[in-house]
């Protein structure tokens, strides 16, 4: 909360001050939104069966973010439309209130613009590995406090963030509250990325969290392009946490102070299609699935199916992406993965998944987006999962 | 109740169009923020709608935990603070209409901001208070479709109802009352407006989801060991807790305004299933005694009655009031007013108006005090000032009013209540507009209002006596308390 006071002080001399540089900022400030169709059909073998269909969207507005200081407010909405079955299980609701409506507020904040830095305070979207808005379903994760990027140094971006409230996509409320534990005196991070060598890029992140567990995160990714048509690529990833504090619980599938994650990928991309071969082996017991907040972004993640789980989960993933010609009617591609995972704990969870989806884009702004895919599991029920998505932007 | 949900969920993907009519992404404010005008593409409609948003400051304290919306019957004796202080507003988009259709949403919010929100000094309503606290709020409160010629307007599904009298908005805190429903409304005949409404739910001004128009009247059996609800009711309409826990029940209104010249009139009518019907007569004259002066001469009177079921029991009520207005062309304005309300122990809470779908209408519903309650007779003066035409204050406009609230206060009466007074002072500027506006005009750009109410109460009472008699206390309030209310709004 001190953070958001000193944002509000911040601001307050920016609403006084009145003059023509204010109603500048509104004047040349921007509106866009997106609405959204969802429906989620979740269906397993022994278990209830889920599904829901939800329509809701976006409104944000900024003010000019080429002044000096700005500002962006962004409301998301899903509303529940007819029929539905076991809706809290589909994650398109306000599960803190018996999966109603969902309204939140996902972006409130204060912008410094610098020039090569930018400080941002309030509620804010993220786009880190293990804190980030997670945008599969209608409302995204959202987080409060502050975050600066600077990119003054040549070939290099860094950022600082200090979160001390989360509020999950599933809820209208933040909270002291991450995906796998409670957040205490809050999360900070430090991310640093270079990409002065020739086809490479370093990024490297450090979350301290001191009542939960801090994690550090290394990858370098490779490029090569022999021509216009054809590139490979190579990539590295390595995730692991320690000094777990009192909300730490060491086997929790969403994160732990025991991940020990290595990934690897390989891939080729053509025009229009590209194939990609992805390891993970998480030699730790904690999981990795959903990080702080968010989706943890391990190259060993698909739909639902993924390598992130908790009792050192070891991964292959093959997926495959096809870009069919351009028609009248916009474009569309085709995908798909197959996933293999096995566990040597008795606790792991051993499965084969086969996913698959068609994307269509009429234009840059609307698509139609159709995912599926069916899990089998070893060791519990089979489910399949059932993904369609209507998006307009505005 | 579904439909309208679909209507909502409707009117934001409608936004959406079609896919072959996509458009440009993030047009700027400055184009939003003009009037919209017809349009002939789903593309232009999507991007040359309107935007509105208003950013809010407000900050309220009160030195008394009385709670003037629910009239708490228990001990208010202590020095206990409301206080809330918060940012937010709203933000909303209408598209431009296309073949006179438009289709709109409007997110609110208001969040904790500054001072002090501590739980224990909720109570006035700026932040949500339904979890005992006092936290953010977000809601959905606009979600509509649109058809409006020049002479004809229907509306449905979640929107602001800003000019419908007892249904109105009541923007007094962070966010107003919004309201779910359809309306119409018809100009075809000259000099008259006619407007008809269905509503089948309110979202309060700082609740997250819409209630019935019971619940919105706020029902309730009785608190504090006194029986509000009179005669003959069903108690499986009521929780445990004393709130209305009944079927929802929907409101249809109808109403006339007619006016000419010098006078106009109203009549309003709204129909509440199987709770209550009130009428409301509304009348003025305008005479013109010089040249630079107007004198305004008003008349109001309201009956309300128990309907159907009559899920709150008996209702048997009525208010009147009259009013005098001048106000000069340099922006000099001075009131006198006068109301009654019907004192009926037979009737809910001794004849109390149900007034909380909007702002109370009485001429004397000042700051604090509403004039609703059962047999309430209040006389009110004011002055009000537009320093910026009197050529004083550039921008700035204040006010003064004066009201003496005399309660059925006998020690027999079954819904006595303390006398009391009313002081208020309001101030407002504006950083874009130099006179010529009032305490609530709406103003674009950036403005500051601020709010002060002194109440007296009047505590010359046997409050044992009263208690031994009727077996619950009379409603105690500290001799005095201050009321004061900042508000800094930038409206674009």
């Amino acid at each position: 909360m001190p953070l958001l006071r000193f944002g509000a002080l911040a601001c307050l001399p920016l609403l006084l001050a009145g003059g023509s540089d204010f109603d500048d900022a509104f004047a040349n400030g921007t509106l866009h939104g997106q609405a959204k169709l969802f429906y989620y059909n979740i269906d397993k073998a022994h278990d209830d069966n889920a599904h829901a269909f939800a329509a809701g969207g976006y409104l944000k507005a900024s003010t000019d973010t080429g002044k000096r200081f700005f500002a962006a407010i962004r409301f998301h909405t899903s509303q529940p439309v007819g029929g539905n079955e076991n809706r809290e299980q589909t994650a398109l609701f306000n599960n803190d209130k018996g999966a109603e409506a969902l309204n939140v507020n996902s972006e409130a904040y204060l912008g410094w613009n610098g020039g090569s830095r930018v400080l941002k305070v309030g509620n804010l979207m993220l786009n880190t590995p293990m804190m980030n808005d997670d945008t599969t379903r209608i409302v995204p994760w959202s987080y409060q406090g502050a975050a600066y990027t600077g990119e003054a140094l040549p070939n290099t971006k860094v950022q600082l963030n200090y979160i001390q409230k989360i509020r999950s996509h599933t809820s209208g409320r933040y909270k002291k509250e991450s995906a796998s534990g409670g957040i205490g005196r809050g999360i900070t991070m430090l991310g640093i990325h270079y990409k002065g060598f020739e086809h490479l890029a370093l990024d490297s992140y450090y979350y301290y969290a001191p009542d939960l567990y801090s994690t550090f995160i290394a990858q370098i990714d490779y490029q090569w392009l022999p021509d216009q048509e054809n590139l490979f690529c190579a990539s590295v990833q390595y995730f692991k946490s320690g000094n777990g504090g009192r909300y730490a619980q060491s086997d929790n599938r969403n994160g732990g102070d025991d991940i020990d994650l290595v990934a690897a990928k390989v891939g080729y991309y053509a025009e229009d299609w590209m194939i990609s071969l992805n390891y993970s082996k998480n030699f730790g017991v904690s999981g990795i699935v959903k990080g702080y907040g968010g989706l943890a972004k391990v190259f060993t993640t698909s739909m639902v199916a993924n390598g992130r789980g908790n009792y050192g989960p070891e991964t292959w993933m093959v997926k495959t992406r096809y870009d069919l010609p351009p028609g009248r009617w916009g474009k569309s591609e085709v995908a798909f993965t197959y996933t293999h995972t096995r566990s040597d704990a008795m606790q792991g969870d051993d499965f084969d998944a086969y996913y698959a989806h068609w994307k269509h884009d009429f234009n840059a702004d609307t698509s139609l987006y159709l995912r599926y895919e069916t899990l089998d599991h070893h060791n519990k029920s089979d489910a399949r999962y059932l993904r369609l998505i209507t998006a307009y932007r505005f | 109740m579904h439909t309208f949900r679909y209507i909502n969920a409707a009117a934001a993907l409608c936004i959406a169009g079609t896919p072959l009519f996509a458009a440009e992404k993030a047009v700027s404010l400055e184009e939003h923020g003009k009037q919209s005008v017809e349009v002939d593409s789903i593309a232009d409609a999507l991007t040359h709608g309107k935007v509105k948003g208003l950013i809010r400051y407000s900050g309220q304290h009160r030195d008394s935990n009385y709670h003037v919306l629910q009239d708490a019957p228990t001990d208010t004796s202590s020095e206990k603070v409301q206080a809330y202080s918060t940012l937010g507003g709203y933000l909303g988009y209408e598209t431009a209409p296309l073949y006179h259709t438009s289709v709109g949403a409007t997110f609110y919010t208001s969040n904790p901001f500054l001072g002090s929100n501590a739980s224990d000094r909720k109570g006035l309503g700026g932040l949500y208070e339904a979890d005992g606290g006092q936290d953010s709020y977000n809601v959905l409160g606009e979600a509509f479709i649109k058809f409006q010629t020049k002479e004809h307007m229907v509306k449905i599904g979640r929107q602001e109802m800003p000019d419908y009298r007892f249904v109105s908005l009541s923007n007094i805190r962070m966010t107003p009352f919004t309201h779910e429903g359809a309306v119409y409304e018809n100009r075809s005949i000259e000099d008259l407006k006619l407007n008809f409404a269905y509503i089948t739910k309110q979202k309060d001004r700082n609740a997250e989801k819409f209630q019935d128009m019971v619940r919105s009247a706020r029902v309730e059996l009785g608190s504090g060991g006194k029986t509000k609800v009179r005669g003959s009711y069903d108690p499986a309409d009521f929780g445990s807790d004393g709130k209305y826990a009944g079927k929802d029940k929907a409101m249809s209104m109808a109403g006339l305004i007619y006016g000419q010249n010098e006078w106009k009139m109203e009549l309003w009518d709204y129909y509440v299933t199987d709770f209550i019907n009130t009428l409301y007569c509304y009348g003025q004259y305008d005479l013109h005694p010089s040249e630079t002066w107007k004198v305004t001469l008003a008349a109001q009177y309201a009956n309300q009655q128990d309907v159907g079921k009559g899920v709150a029991g008996n209702v048997d009520t009525w208010f009147y009031g009259l009013k005098a207005q001048a106000a000069s062309d340099n922006g000099m304005l001075f009131f006198l007013s006068y109301n009654e309300i019907d004192y009926n122990e037979a009737s809910y809470d001794g004849g109390t108006i149900f007034v909380r779908w909007g702002t109370p209408q009485m001429f004397n519903s000042f700051q604090v005090q509403d004039s609703e309650l059962a047999g309430t007779k209040s006389v009110g003066v004011g002055a009000q000032f537009d320093l910026g035409a009197l050529g004083i204050i550039d921008s700035t406009v204040i006010r003064f009013r004066y009201a003496d609230y005399d309660m059925p206060d006998s020690l027999y009466m079954t819904d006595a209540r303390q006398d009391r007074t009313e002081a208020t002072f309001d101030l407002r500027y504006s950083f874009a507009k130099q006179s010529g506006f009032g305490i609530f005009t709406q103003l674009d750009g950036l403005s500051i209002q601020f709010r002060l109410a002194y109440d007296q109460f009047e505590t010359d009472y046997d409050f044992d006596a009263y208690k031994k008699l009727h077996g619950y206390d009379l409603q105690r309030v500290t001799d005095h308390f201050v009321d004061a209310r900042l508000y800094i709004d930038y409206l674009f």
